[in-house]
């Protein structure tokens, strides 16, 4: 088993809810965000390398990575940055496909497993389409994080679930990051079973932005990714760490308070 | 009304309305023509992509949707577009010049063939609401008009740039009943365009269908948007044969995401004319403002396919840059990266100058005001054309679309340079005469 996928079923077998949080490399303060929601209680953090293009992504992550590369981010100079801050909890990449693929798929292997990435999710990389990547994978300790939703046809979701590793990401919502999720009956019928049929913890995300959502989501699932509101503060308020913070650890609480695993 | 109907059991073809359809052509493997194509997509799409495969599989295999299909090009696109031979043209650049004029189709473009496709794949499909993204507002403007025909909502996604610059075209779908929505995000273009496009389909997926403009795109569109435009090809064959009992040496096309093209390099792929590409060389492909995927991009993975992508080395993507809107595009569709790897066509550029020459001199010679975009292919044909191709050789030119819809813009920014170029053309003329 890869590192990434001990250490969420770890936390999935203490009992442990889990808090996911994405923020966008490259824009002011986001190193010391990073730093700043480890310490208030993210279990794993999502580090966007920006993409000019981020079809999955909403009005703020996509403006976030439209002044990162206007601010000159480079992957592999921020992947560098990576490696030297040391982050003191996992970290898994959240990017598009051409990103590492204008890289080379096995030459970006090199600075991501120096960078201590033990994580990837790429949201447009369908699981037929990250097949050869799969593989390329296969004798690394990173982790290809497959996403799931709730239009996944049954006779494609056992594939996606049996290959999942690290986690299985399950999108909430129909929609992209940032959107206001309406917590209708449908996320307590579509997310349950899939649970049920994952030996991975199952973490919910896109669309989740206050800890009352989280709450909801979490007690259907193993924990909860978190981006867009994040972003937002380190984009447009005066002292982000200060927001982020006491909204991590509102997250925190919330997500505590959501029941224990079955 | 519906004219003298045949149909082949046999092989799907189809005669309807004076429209004839071949039978369908060759499927890509798995979504892919050879390493091209494929679908990289968010997750929530790929059943709406499965969707339209299985949906379009079916209905292009049955011969009542082929039947209602062929009918509305015929009765209501006014297809088939004619094969005009111009005389002018040919004495002025010593080639034997055929036209296929989907500027007369309906709407004034090759895009409605598509488009009508689409939106009977949509109701098959139980959908009310077409998504589209524009360029130059004639993909907007058919989706629009087959929204408002079959009685279904549309939203079109059109970069504030291209808004401003076809001012014309936001109005005629305003006035079809579509909402056009300015896209302000990157460059504010085509690509931005698709990028919300795209982003609205997965937020609205259960009743729209992204009526995707051309060849691109992620699987089934490369290959379905190229089937429902293989009756420009098919069509040009037939009525080239009629007129010279051969085949002709060269089929030329101009490329943004290559709709046109493919359209009508799908009907001469199995006969001996050469094919020829012609992208948007904007100010010189020496210059990094111009929209040649092909001619100058490397190979990524953008708006759901693999193909050919201006981009840096850090695989962020290009701004592309053409005096037209339709080819301000940084992608190319898949099979067009193949059939440039295969090398069954070949792929040029025209500059922007060189495009208002082939607009001067397409109006002065036959009375035939071209789209910007059409416009390329027939400034390269004059102005480079005798580089590559045999003097007396006989070469079809794809009129994807009339040029009412850019006379504003070439008016404002342009006019002294045109003018030039028609005093030019004239002298040169009449020179030829005497």
């Amino acid at each position: 088993m890869k590192s990434l996928s001990k250490y969420t079923t770890s936390l999935q077998a203490s009992d442990k809810k889990a808090i996911v949080t994405y923020i966008t490399a490259g824009i002011d303060g986001w190193i010391d965000a990073v730093h700043c929601v480890i310490e208030n209680g993210a279990d794993v953090v999502e580090i966007g390398l920006p993409f000019s293009d981020p079809v999955m992504d909403g009005p703020v992550i996509s403006r976030a990575s439209s002044i990162a590369l206007s601010n000159g981010a480079k992957t592999l100079d921020l992947l560098a940055q990576i490696e030297d801050e040391s982050f003191a909890k996992p970290i898994a990449v959240m990017t598009y496909a051409n990103v590492l693929y204008s890289h080379g798929f096995e030459e970006i292997l090199t600075p991501l497993t120096s960078a201590g990435v033990s994580g990837l999710i790429i949201p447009d990389l369908t699981f037929e389409a990250s097949e050869s990547f799969r593989e390329i994978l296969r004798g690394t300790d990173i982790s290809l994080v497959q996403l799931i939703a709730s239009t996944t046809s049954d006779l494609r979701r056992d594939g996606i679930i049996e290959n999942s590793e690290g986690f299985l990401y399950c999108v909430a919502i129909k929609g992209i990051t940032g959107q206001d999720v309406e917590l209708t009956h449908k996320y307590t019928e579509f997310i349950p079973p899939i649970k049920a049929k994952s030996s991975l913890p199952v973490y919910c995300g896109v669309g989740i932005r206050t800890p009352d959502d989280a709450k909801k989501l979490a007690s259907l699932s193993d924990g909860v990714i978190i981006g867009t509101t994040l972003v937002e503060k380190l984009l447009n308020d005066k002292k982000p760490i200060e927001e982020i913070t006491r909204y991590i650890q509102e997250l925190r609480q919330a997500v505590d308070e959501s029941g224990s695993n079955s | 009304m519906i004219g003298q109907m045949m149909v082949s059991s046999e092989d799907f073809s189809i005669d309807i309305a004076g429209v004839h359809l071949d039978p369908p052509g060759p499927k890509p493997q798995n979504g892919y023509f050879g390493e091209f194509g494929g679908r990289y997509v968010p997750e929530t799409l790929v059943s709406a992509l499965d969707q339209i495969s299985q949906t379009f599989d079916r209905c292009w295999n049955d011969i009542t949707f082929r039947k209602e299909f062929a009918s509305l090009l015929g009765n209501y696109a006014g297809r088939p577009s004619p094969l005009t031979h111009c005389k002018n043209m040919s004495s002025f650049s010593g080639f034997d010049v055929y036209l296929k004029r989907e500027d007369l189709n309906h709407t004034g473009s090759h895009k409605i063939n598509n488009v009508l496709g689409q939106a009977l794949l949509a109701r098959e499909m139980g959908k009310t609401h077409l998504i589209a993204e524009t360029g130059a507002g004639q993909h907007g403007v058919a989706t629009a008009t087959a929204a408002a025909l079959l009685g279904m909502d549309c939203t079109v996604y059109m970069g504030a740039v291209d808004v401003a610059r076809q001012e014309l075209n936001v109005f005629r779908m305003e006035l079809l009943g579509a909402k056009v929505v300015p896209v302000t995000s990157g460059s504010s273009t085509l690509k931005d365009a698709v990028n919300d496009a795209m982003r609205a389909w997965v937020s609205r997926v259960d009743d729209s269908h992204y009526c995707l403009g051309s060849v691109m795109g992620p699987h089934p569109f490369p290959y379905m948007v190229r089937e429902f435009q293989r009756v420009i090809g098919d069509e040009a064959r037939e009525q080239f044969r009629e007129i010279n009992n051969s085949d002709p040496d060269y089929v030329l096309a101009c490329i943004g995401g290559g709709s046109n093209a493919i359209g009508a390099f799908s009907g001469f792929l199995d006969t001996g004319a050469k094919l020829i590409g012609v992208e948007a060389g904007g100010q010189g492909l020496e210059t990094s403002k111009h929209g040649a995927a092909i001619s100058k991009g490397a190979i990524g993975i953008l708006h759901g396919m693999k193909t050919d992508v201006l981009q840096d080395s850090d695989g962020q993507i290009q701004e592309a840059h053409s005096i037209s809107a339709g080819l301000d595009y940084p992608g190319v569709g898949p099979e067009h990266a193949q059939l440039n790897e295969t090398g069954r066509a070949t792929y040029v550029s025209a500059t922007d100058d060189e495009a208002l020459y082939g607009f001067a001199a397409a109006s002065q010679l036959e009375g035939i005001i071209p789209a910007l975009e059409s416009a390329h292919a027939i400034g390269w044909l004059l102005r480079n054309g005798k580089d590559v191709i045999k003097p007396g050789s006989s070469v079809i030119v794809t009129m994807s679309g009339r040029g009412d819809k850019d006379a504003n813009t070439i008016h404002a920014e342009h006019k002294e340079t045109v003018i030039s170029y028609v005093q030019e053309v004239l002298k040169e003329r009449s020179s030829k005469k005497s």
